[in-house]
């Protein structure tokens, strides 16, 4: 298979934007090590620059390191997508560790979406999700996590998750939240107090200026759990089913960049639907 | 422990005890509207899947560390547990569960029992933190030197016995019924206890998205007896 037997990779990346005095946000630094890489397309339609995470070693073994960090600065904004669905290979070993790391400047807008992470059987993955804000920043953003090659009709019989999310502003923490599963495996994902029978999980959530416009719009949205926890807007989407769960995250990402923030909500050409 | 511990813990987490317990069902009344819990069988298998996944487990971990932290006399590993606790809420109405009981639970204790909780409550007043449930008991029963491990089954203990007193109101279930899955669930108890000892802050963390989404759905539920 895949991915068994390569030597474990350290990569990093980052990205920072800054406002310029014409109000046009614009790449200010930039690393990157492999197996981590940035694309920055250029679509007619997003006002904004847009980043796309790419990661060439076409996958995460056990023992892989991966640090991406992005740092929007004041009153700029930014997207961050991904390229492809992050493969998370079997390891009898190590978990892979993927530590992202967000910074949003006052008045900076940042949208995250990377694609899903689908966990092969097996599996063993630690990630860190930190999102640091300013006061009158905005954040939306979310991850897939996926159980499994459903296509292949995947048993899992093993692996284990630590998928940690903190949220802090100016300092304090506003909201964690941190998804520990020790022993995955179908039963355990069949549990209806647990997964519910769900084999694709996301989480999505959005910190802007207008909270009850969030909550309104999010439950516009049909086959979506969602709620304020204080400002914040979370919303959760659990299916059994992947492309039905991607078509209904990608429907409510787009209404939310269109409600909140005027941004096109079609982004067909970024994310396959 | 000291008999006057097992006292206070029969108190401190008995049903009458002014923290309001009996206005939250922790999602479950959306689990009954919705057919997951119908009976005891699947009443015992919800309550046993939280205590090992669910909320439970992540306020084990911070039940552990605020009673090493407040034993020990640290005060910035005691803020650094009430924030995560604090922020480690699923949805508002699982936050709005935590912390009024937590405030209720503290203003109980200082207001009426000879336990000095005073300092910690000013500390957690003076970082803007709000106390969870299980940072506010196990702060007290700290202070009160009582043990953690036969503090937190008392703790565990509760959350179970409220599950099954709302469930007694809102299938309904007899109380018989009730009673044997509170007999059935002490393993339950007792596993999670053991499960919680060689934990750190870092492994505090629930695996029940479908509850955190029952919670949601709770919010806009046509017809509510309970507050979460």
């Amino acid at each position: 298979m895949i991915g068994l037997g390569r030597p474990k990779v350290s990569g990093r990346c980052l990205a920072s934007f800054l406002c310029g005095a014409d109000g046009t946000t614009r790449l200010s630094d930039l690393e990157q090590r492999d197996p981590l890489k940035l694309l920055f397309p250029a679509p007619l339609e997003e006002p904004q620059p847009v980043v796309v995470l790419v990661n060439t070693g076409g996958g995460v073994v056990g023992g892989d390191e991966l640090q991406t960090t992005i740092d929007v600065g004041p009153e700029a904004a930014a997207l961050v997508v991904g390229q492809a669905a992050e493969k998370i290979y079997r390891s009898w070993g190590p978990a892979a560790n993927v530590a992202n790391r967000l910074t949003v400047g006052a008045g900076g807008r940042l949208e995250w979406f990377p694609q899903e992470t689908i966990l092969f059987d097996q599996a063993r993955l630690k990630r860190r999700l930190t999102v640091d804000l300013v006061a009158s920043a905005q954040f939306l953003g979310g991850e897939i996590v996926v159980f499994g090659r459903r296509a292949r009709g995947e048993t899992i019989t093993g692996g284990a998750l630590f998928d940690r999310w903190q949220l802090r502003r100016d300092g304090r923490l506003l909201w964690a939240d941190a998804l520990i599963v020790d022993s995955i495996d179908d039963a355990l994902l069949d549990r209806p107090a647990l997964f519910g029978g769900a084999r694709a999980v996301a989480t999505l959530v959005c910190l802007c200026a207008d909270p009850a416009a969030a909550l309104a719009t999010a439950r516009e949205q049909p086959g979506v759990s969602c709620g304020l926890v204080g400002e914040l807007l979370v919303v959760r989407l659990l299916d059994a089913d992947t492309a039905a769960l991607r078509a209904r995250y990608v429907a409510l990402w787009g209404a939310l960049r269109a409600r909140l923030f005027g941004l096109p909500q079609r982004l067909s050409r970024l994310w396959h639907v | 422990m000291a008999a006057d511990g097992l006292l206070k813990l029969l108190a401190w987490l008995s049903p009458s005890f002014p923290v309001g317990a009996f206005a939250y069902s922790h999602a479950l009344e959306a689990a009954i509207d919705e057919g997951f819990v119908a009976d005891r069988a699947s009443l015992q298998a919800w309550i046993e899947d939280l205590l090992d996944h669910g909320s439970p487990r992540a306020d084990s971990v911070f039940f552990m560390c605020t009673h090493r932290a407040v034993a020990a006399g640290e005060d910035a590993a005691f803020q650094e547990v009430a924030e995560w606790a604090a922020a480690m809420r699923g949805t508002g109405e699982l936050a709005l569960e935590s912390i009024q009981q937590g405030e209720s639970f503290l203003r109980a204790i200082g207001d009426a029992w000879p336990v000095e909780i005073a300092i910690w409550r000013e500390r957690l007043a003076a970082a803007e933190i709000r106390p969870a449930y299980p940072v506010a008991v196990a702060c007290a029963a700290a202070v009160a030197r009582i043990d953690a491990t036969p503090a937190l089954a008392a703790y565990l203990h509760a959350f179970a016995a409220n599950l099954v007193s709302a469930a007694v109101r809102a299938i309904p279930l007899g109380q018989t019924d009730g009673q044997r899955v509170l007999a059935a669930v002490e393993s339950a108890v007792a596993k999670a206890v053991a499960a919680a000892q060689t934990r750190t802050l870092e492994d505090a963390g629930t695996a029940a998205p479908a509850l955190d989404a029952l919670s949601f759905r709770h919010e806009t539920q046509y017809s509510r007896l309970f507050r979460s």
